[in-house]
């Protein structure tokens, strides 16, 4: 595989089809340069989060609780 | 919901592309059928009458190391 | 219009709510010149979905009633107030700029809009908005395309033009926005307003049509940071409905307004703060600091190592979250949508759960880095955009060098960092561009210290009069 390979319109229909999502035709013509550009940035900075020195982060986002008086105190 | 089409070789190698995941053609064969029973369970969720249920995850913006 | 009634649309919140209180004003006088300024400007803006003449004017007349009974139901009693339209309203449409809530009639107010009617807040229409939020123009196909005041060629900006076009032209008092990436800030920079995006978890989302939930506030659009604190008074606050509010004290948003800068650490990223924009923004806003460094603040330089991953993490989050709330509709209903919401709701399906995950990750590592500056500064200042308003229809942008840029990203310039850390932004208006278009800058501080940007923010507007001009329309 070439690293950092296009997604075209063929990627698109495949994954959406997996998705569940039916597209229209020319839809993926008209989704895959919008995600090929979206998926390059979000690959990058997966490789930052990637690096040793972020290996300890945890998501921002955390389980919510449901609030009760008690848990409040 | 639309059902989904099977896992396959397709599928799998666009979500490679997609994840820059370098897979050889051997390694997406022996995905398809684990791939395929993942996504089976993943279904099941669809039963679920979420309505507008929020995530169970959510941003906590307080500042607490 | 008439010359008097000119005159009451033209007072500020703080102003009317005052003289209602001191039986100078009637909210019957305040909400009629309301109404009839709606029906002067919104067929050139397009700002309003829904007006509620005959509502606001009966809740006018018993709030006429109870003043002169000697009871006043809260600080903004009698004052003529407008909602984004994806904010629920107990029986009147709740359309969220979409053909698919077009006819959804909420049978509750959202926590936001029961807290201002308790306050005194007359509702006087929903604002128009960028459809479900989810886009930056607020160019609308099924309710309108909201225009700018200060040139109806121009757009409002997104999610919140209808808010930001509303205020701009003193067709309410006040305005309740959202924003996620932006979409109060934006509108505010761009209509030459002044917008409060809320820390996250300071004000309910319950009631709300969500964009991305873990991004998602609201917010007071008003013409002055005063009016700003005084409608933020009556929104912030926990909320058992919302797990996601904070039990955090709410401060007295009033106190303080008149403190001034002096001693006000403000910090720049001179890296990213200042690349890449139109000179008059860049001007505009170096000419703010200048001012407030004038006032007493001090200025200091500051790194955020990992500034730049920003817009990916922001673009990422905000398209997988709304993309999971629309699941069905974009099955059930793909036509109904606009082509743009359409698209990045389908591009929102096709992310993989680990580039969502690790944008949440970069989110607490951008936080961190944030957290440490601020033992350093009190405040960062920046532009809100890199830009003034584009022409209307226009989904690229030029800011430097010739070079066209796609639209969506090239807003999201600035606005990411306080989306991604849940830092509250201010957005102030500090100038105009050679066409007389506004500039705005964003005053972004620590979480739930809302007090400091206001008193920022009101010093600033002491000594200038940015925030006094109005548009000519």
């Amino acid at each position: 595989m070439i690293r950092n390979a296009r997604i075209g319109a063929a990627e698109v229909e495949a994954l959406a089809a997996h998705a569940g999502l039916p597209l229209a035709p020319g839809r993926a013509a008209v989704i895959a340069p919008v995600l090929d550009a979206w998926v390059a940035d979000a690959n990058a900075l997966s490789r930052k989060m990637s690096e040793e020195r972020c290996r300890l982060l945890v998501p921002v986002t955390v389980l919510v609780h449901p609030q009760t008086d008690e848990a409040e105190r | 919901m639309s059902a989904r089409t099977p896992a396959s070789p397709q599928l799998l190698e666009a979500a490679a592309k997609l994840a820059d995941l370098d897979l050889a053609p051997e390694r997406v064969q022996e995905l398809v059928p684990v791939m395929s029973g993942i996504y089976a369970m993943l279904d099941a969720l669809e039963q679920a009458s979420l309505g507008e249920v929020v995530p169970a995850a959510a941003f906590n913006a307080r500042w607490e190391r | 219009m008439s010359r008097d009634q000119h005159e009451l649309v033209s007072l500020t919140l703080t102003e009317a709510a005052r003289l209602v209180s001191t039986r100078e004003v009637s909210p019957v006088e305040l909400v009629e010149a309301t109404l009839e300024r709606i029906a002067a400007v919104n067929p050139r803006l397009a700002a309003y979905i829904t007006v509620f003449e005959q509502e606001a004017m009966q809740v006018a007349r018993a709030a006429e009633l109870m003043v002169l009974a000697g009871h006043n139901l809260g600080p903004l009693h009698g004052v003529p107030i407008a909602l984004k339209d994806n904010v629920a309203t107990r029986g009147a449409r709740t359309t969220a700029g979409s053909k698919i809530l077009a006819d959804w009639v909420p049978e509750h107010d959202a926590t936001v809009t029961a807290r201002l009617r308790a306050a005194g807040a007359i509702l006087v229409g929903k604002l128009n908005l960028h459809e479900f939020a989810w886009g930056g123009t607020s160019a609308n196909p099924h309710w309108g395309t909201v225009r700018n005041p200060w040139n109806i060629e121009r757009f409002p900006a997104g999610s919140s033009g209808g808010s930001g076009a509303a205020v701009a032209a003193r067709a309410c008092f006040g305005a309740i926005g959202t924003d996620t990436g932006g979409s109060i800030r934006l509108p505010s920079a761009v209509n030459g307003i002044v917008g409060l995006r809320p820390t996250y978890g300071r004000v309910s989302n319950h009631g709300i049509v969500p964009l991305a939930w873990s991004m998602d506030t609201a917010g007071p659009m008003t013409r002055t940071v005063e009016d700003c604190a005084l409608m933020f008074s009556a929104i912030a606050g926990h909320d058992p409905k919302d797990a996601t509010t904070a039990r955090a004290p709410v401060a007295d948003y009033m106190v303080g307004l008149g403190d001034g800068l002096a001693g006000l650490r403000i910090g720049v990223v001179p890296g990213y703060f200042f690349h890449h924009l139109q000179p008059p923004v860049h001007d505009a806003v170096r000419g703010a600091l200048d001012r407030m460094v004038a006032l007493g603040a001090q200025l200091v330089d500051v790194e955020i190592a990992d500034i730049h991953g920003n817009i990916s993490a922001q673009l990422t989050i905000e398209s997988a979250e709304p993309s999971t709330y629309h699941q069905r509709w974009l099955r059930e209903r793909p036509d109904d949508y606009g082509d743009d919401v359409r698209t990045l709701l389908e591009v929102g399906e096709l992310l993989l759960a680990t580039h969502y995950l690790q944008a949440q990750r970069y989110r607490a590592l951008l936080r961190n880095q944030f957290m440490d500056a601020f033992r350093r500064v009190d405040v960062f200042v920046c532009p809100t955009l890199p830009f003034t308003a584009t022409r209307v229809g226009e989904a690229k942008v030029v800011i430097e060098d010739g070079v066209e840029e796609d639209m969506l990203s090239a807003i999201m310039q600035f606005t990411g960092v306080p989306s991604l850390t849940g830092l509250p932004s201010l957005a102030v208006p500090c100038g105009f561009d050679p066409d007389g278009l506004p500039v705005g800058m964003q005053i972004i501080g620590r979480p739930f210290d809302e007090a400091t940007l206001l008193r920022a923010g009101a010093a600033f507007q002491a000594a200038t009069d940015f925030h006094r001009r109005a548009p000519e329309l």
